[in-house]
């Protein structure tokens, strides 16, 4: 199967099991080509409403310089209508689910969804594209990034900066020490080498938890550990063990934030460990 | 040490073994040591080493402290799996112990630092090592070796009353039978030790000082063995020295005044190495996987001749490399190259082209005539002929004086002339006091009198002295000291200042010796008798002739033999020009050595006792050797100095302390200069293996020893 195909299949199956109260959310929930606008907002509003068209939107430009594709892109197209007005599609009433609350449960279900075992659904924006007759379209754009490591990063045997943050572990130069000298005049050089020193891995990220006091919890737990400074062992996202392991630094980058959908307190962030021996 | 056979390998470590206890001679590599520098020094100059101590949370500076004890030997050696293929650097103890902190933001840290010295500084402080008294045969030792030589050949006693000196202003202190001791394989050797200071004595050689202080003073069970101290001196206690070999003929020299009193056995070898012109190293080296320092004795003009490698760098003129590494392997890059970082010094300020030597004022022996030194007297100067026994009349013999008794006080005569006259102090000099009248301080118109005495002149010494003594009409009018003559009678004794007196014009002399006052602030004499009637001829009473009576008939006369000092010093030069020199300018220099050359002759002068048989000379005429001195000073100091400080980029074990340096080859640098007719070269004095930019380098120290003089 190919991996657009996947993709939309498994986007298309998480919207169809999206319900609210007991009921599916979303009358119709299926895949669809990408055309131009006028054409897709009338065929979706002959849909069985509210509907949701998936469509697999390419690549986007990748790195030029080695010629390498970018990120696969997709957008759903999501429609409300009330026969009633206009408003009621928008807000929604009694009967009619209107297109904030469908566009949030979407978001809130393909937000960080898991497609094809290691592709990430981001969601890049959403938007108003049009309306008529009592029917309200929106726009979700999302991408997928390919998730590289399958484990959570640990120290000392503890994920050290909650369940709900995001990291990326990134090893820092390995390199030996090296002492050279030269002969005045003669060409070259030669070195005496003493062997590897201090390797620095950094955990870059965002912290995230449900509540400002739940992220104060994880900060000063990582404070903790810096001022400790006790050697461990640390695992990285791909099952590897660094011995030798103490956390150096921690670096917040920029203000405490909210999450504008989840209202999670988040913090941008660097954990800066120093792998002393091997 | 491990040899570079690549360009880039890993560094070589200094490892760190520390006793497991004291006294164990069991060592553990110490992985929490880093060695920062090991500097072999030798003679005075004890080697050290400096290491660090890495700290964690698990182990402070209290704990590092007391761990490392500094009663625990600590050893520096390379790294290598099998021990005995270990070169060990340094074996010492750790009795400077640093913590260090700092709390300086960008430079907080806290560290532990040893500097520890060389077991060879244990002989600086042991108490067996102090260097006081001498090692003597006492009488009960001396009549043991009479009775049962075996039994006490061996035998000897501490006596302190003596100082520790060796040949003292040259007068020899050795024992003429020296003992024999057992070696440690069974073996037996001499070692000489002290006698009294006597001429019939030995004269010590540096040899046999050397063996005397190594015997008698280190420590037995170690931690300092003694080397080759044995070994390149048993020879030479025998009295035989290798010919042509520097280190054995610096050794076989007599020392003069070598004073090792009071110190201890690391100053004194430093004392005899200094005085000798050699070098006395303790080395550590691996004996089995073990440490074992020992004593070595070199000199800096024996070692191996060696040299440095930098081949030449940069470009020729036609653009083509001088030494392409590119067509070498890396081993013979290497082997081209060795000497990364240098400095080489010339140092043209040290010659001496045109040395001066000083030496003592030149003395001669002469007799002199004395004139009167009193101003002409009534009745006893230019008395006519006519009143001459009445004036003689007015004075009174020691018999005519006792005859009178107390009546004699009252007597003018008397009064003025005798020691115990009430006037006498008035007339003290009278016919007692006889001068030379060297600085003319007694002039004519004051002291002329009846004949000869008739022309008071400043005495002209060309009347006694030859043109050798006074050719340069140097003699400058002074007063001058009379010293006791360098003539001595058969039987060895001195005979002071030789006075003689004449009753009959000079044509009769006889000596006279007591009661003559020597003056101190010129030449003269004072006739210190009571009555001046008492001094008489020989066989003749004072009631015939005496003095007073000659004086007044005026055929007293006077003359003394003594030592005069001239104008002149013994002096000795040499000429620029005669030796290689690199400069053309004229570098002299003054060296002062009043009490080592002397000149002190009974030639060249009138003088009575050089031809009477009865009387020897003991004369002194030291311009040859003062010539000499003068030659070796120009020797010694007729090139430049050099000093080398070569830097090798690795630890290099293969250039000894005392090895010789030739030159950098490959960039032409020669380091040789020239002493006489010999050729010189740098030796390494001193061997630093430092931690630099996380590498141990070796920095060599060449210098060249000073050669004391009369060591030529």
């Amino acid at each position: 199967m190919s991996v657009y195909k996947t993709i939309e299949d498994k986007v298309v199956e998480t919207l169809t099991a999206i319900t609210v109260e007991g009921s599916p959310l979303l009358a119709t929930a299926k895949g669809y080509t990408q055309r131009d606008r006028k054409a897709l907002m009338s065929a979706i509003g002959r849909e069985l409403l509210p509907a949701a068209y998936v469509m697999m939107t390419g690549r986007e430009n990748g790195d030029k310089a080695v010629r390498r594709p970018g990120l696969p892109t997709l957008s759903v197209l999501l429609a409300a209508k009330s026969l009633r007005n206009e408003d009621d599609a928008r807000t929604g009433s009694d009967d009619v689910t209107g297109m904030f609350t469908l566009s949030e449960e979407v978001i809130q279900a393909l937000q960080d969804l898991v497609v094809d075992s290691d592709r990430l659904l981001l969601l890049i924006d959403d938007q108003p594209v049009g309306s008529s007759d009592g029917m309200v379209i929106w726009e979700h754009r999302y991408e997928l990034r390919r998730q590289t490591g399958s484990y959570t990063p640990l120290f000392r045997g503890s994920s050290l900066i909650g369940s709900d943050s995001v990291v990326r572990v990134e090893l820092g130069d390995l390199q030996r020490e090296v002492s050279a000298f030269s002969f005045p005049g003669i060409e070259g050089v030669f070195e005496r080498h003493m062997g590897a020193r201090e390797r620095p891995i950094f955990w870059r990220g965002q912290l995230r938890a449900a509540s400002d006091t739940a992220l104060n919890t994880i900060e000063e737990n990582i404070e903790d550990e810096v001022r400790l400074g006790i050697s461990d062992n640390m695992w990285d996202p791909w099952a590897r063990t660094h011995r030798y392991c103490v956390l150096r630094t921690f670096r917040r980058k920029g203000p405490r934030l909210r999450d504008e959908l989840t209202g999670e307190a988040l913090q941008d962030f660097e954990l800066e460990f120093a792998q002393l021996a091997f | 040490m491990s040899v570079m056979v690549s360009r880039s390998q890993r560094a070589e470590r200094l490892i760190v073994g520390v006793e497991t206890a004291y006294g164990s001679s069991d060592f553990q590599v110490d992985e929490r040591l880093r060695v920062e520098e090991v500097w072999q020094r030798s003679d005075k100059a004890v080697s050290k080493a400096t290491i660090a101590v890495r700290l964690d949370d698990t182990f402070d500076s209290e704990e590092a402290r007391r761990r490392y004890h500094p009663d625990r030997r600590i050893v520096v050696m390379t790294e290598d799996p099998d021990p005995a293929c270990r070169a060990f650097l340094f074996e010492g103890y750790s009795p400077v112990q640093v913590s260090r902190w700092d709390g300086r933001i960008g430079r907080d840290g806290e560290w532990y630092v040893f500097e520890a010295e060389h077991v060879f500084e244990r002989l600086s402080r042991a108490s067996e090592s102090l260097v006081y008294g001498r090692y003597v045969r006492n009488g009960v030792i001396e009549d043991g070796l009479q009775s049962d030589p075996d039994a006490y050949a061996d035998k000897s006693v501490l006596m302190t009353a003596l100082p520790c000196t060796f040949n003292p202003d040259g007068v020899p202190n050795r024992a003429q039978v020296p003992l024999t001791v057992s070696t440690p394989n069974d073996g037996s050797r001499f070692i000489h030790l002290f006698s009294w200071d006597d001429s019939s004595a030995a004269k010590w050689t540096y040899a046999t000082v050397l063996r005397y202080l190594v015997w008698f003073y280190r420590i037995k069970e170690g931690p300092v063995f003694e080397g080759n101290v044995f070994e390149v001196t048993d020879a030479l206690a025998t009295g035989s020295a290798i010919a042509g070999d520097p280190l054995s003929e610096a050794l076989a020299r007599e020392p003069v005044s070598l004073t090792c009193e009071a110190t201890n056995l690391v100053e004194a070898l430093s004392l005899l190495a200094s005085a000798a012109g050699i070098h006395i190293t303790a080395e550590t080296s691996n004996s089995g996987g073990r440490p074992v320092t020992t004593l070595r004795v070199w000199s800096s003009r024996s070692g191996s001749l060696r040299r440095l490698y930098l081949a030449r760098g940069d470009c020729t003129s036609q653009g083509d490399l001088w030494y392409d590494a590119s067509e070498h392997s890396v081993s013979e890059v290497l082997s081209a190259n060795n000497t990364y970082r240098g400095e080489v010094a010339w140092d043209h300020r040290g010659i001496v082209n045109y040395p001066f030597v000083m030496g003592d004022v030149k003395r001669y022996e002469m007799t002199m005539p004395l004139c009167p030194g009193w101003e002409p007297t009534t009745n006893l100067d230019n008395v006519d002929e006519v009143d001459r026994a009445a004036a003689k009349a007015l004075s009174l013999t020691p018999t005519q004086v006792k005859a009178l008794g107390d009546a004699a006080a009252t007597n003018d005569w008397y009064s003025k002339y005798h020691s115990q006259g009430s006037d006498f102090a008035d007339y003290a000099d009278v016919a007692r006091l006889w001068v030379l009248n060297e600085d003319g301080a007694f002039s004519g118109t004051t002291y002329n009198r009846n004949a000869p005495f008739d022309d008071y002149q400043p005495f002209d010494f060309s009347t006694v002295a030859d043109a050798t003594a006074t050719g340069s009409d140097a003699w400058m009018r002074r007063a001058r000291r009379l010293l006791n003559t360098l003539s001595i009678s058969k039987d060895g004794r001195s005979l002071g200042v030789w006075a003689e007196v004449s009753f009959d014009s000079g044509a009769t002399w006889q000596p006279i010796s007591s009661k003559v006052r020597v003056l101190s602030d010129r030449v003269g004499i004072y006739f210190d008798y009571d009555n001046p009637t008492e001094i008489t001829p020989v066989d003749l009473d004072s009631e015939d002739q005496n003095m007073w009576y000659a004086i007044v008939d005026q055929t007293y006369r006077v003359r003394v033999t003594g030592l005069i000092e001239s104008d002149e010093r013994v002096m000795g030069t040499f000429l620029p020009g005669y030796l290689k020199s690199p400069t053309l300018q004229i570098n002299a220099m003054m060296v002062r050595r009043p009490k080592s050359f002397r000149y002190e002759t009974r030639s060249h002068t009138t003088n009575v006792l050089v031809s009477d048989e009865a009387f020897d000379g003991v004369e002194r005429d030291d311009t040859e050797a003062i010539a000499t001195l003068a030659r070796q000073l120009a020797e010694i100091n007729q090139d430049r100095e050099v000093r080398v400080l070569p830097m090798i980029p690795w630890i290099e074990t293969g250039y000894a302390i005392g090895d010789r340096i030739a030159e950098v080859r490959g960039r032409h640098l020669r380091f040789a200069t020239t002493m006489g007719s010999q050729t010189e070269y740098p030796a390494v004095i001193e061997r630093r293996f430092v931690l630099q930019d996380s590498r141990y380098e070796t920095v060599l120290t060449l210098g060249v020893t000073e050669v004391p003089v009369g060591a030529m």
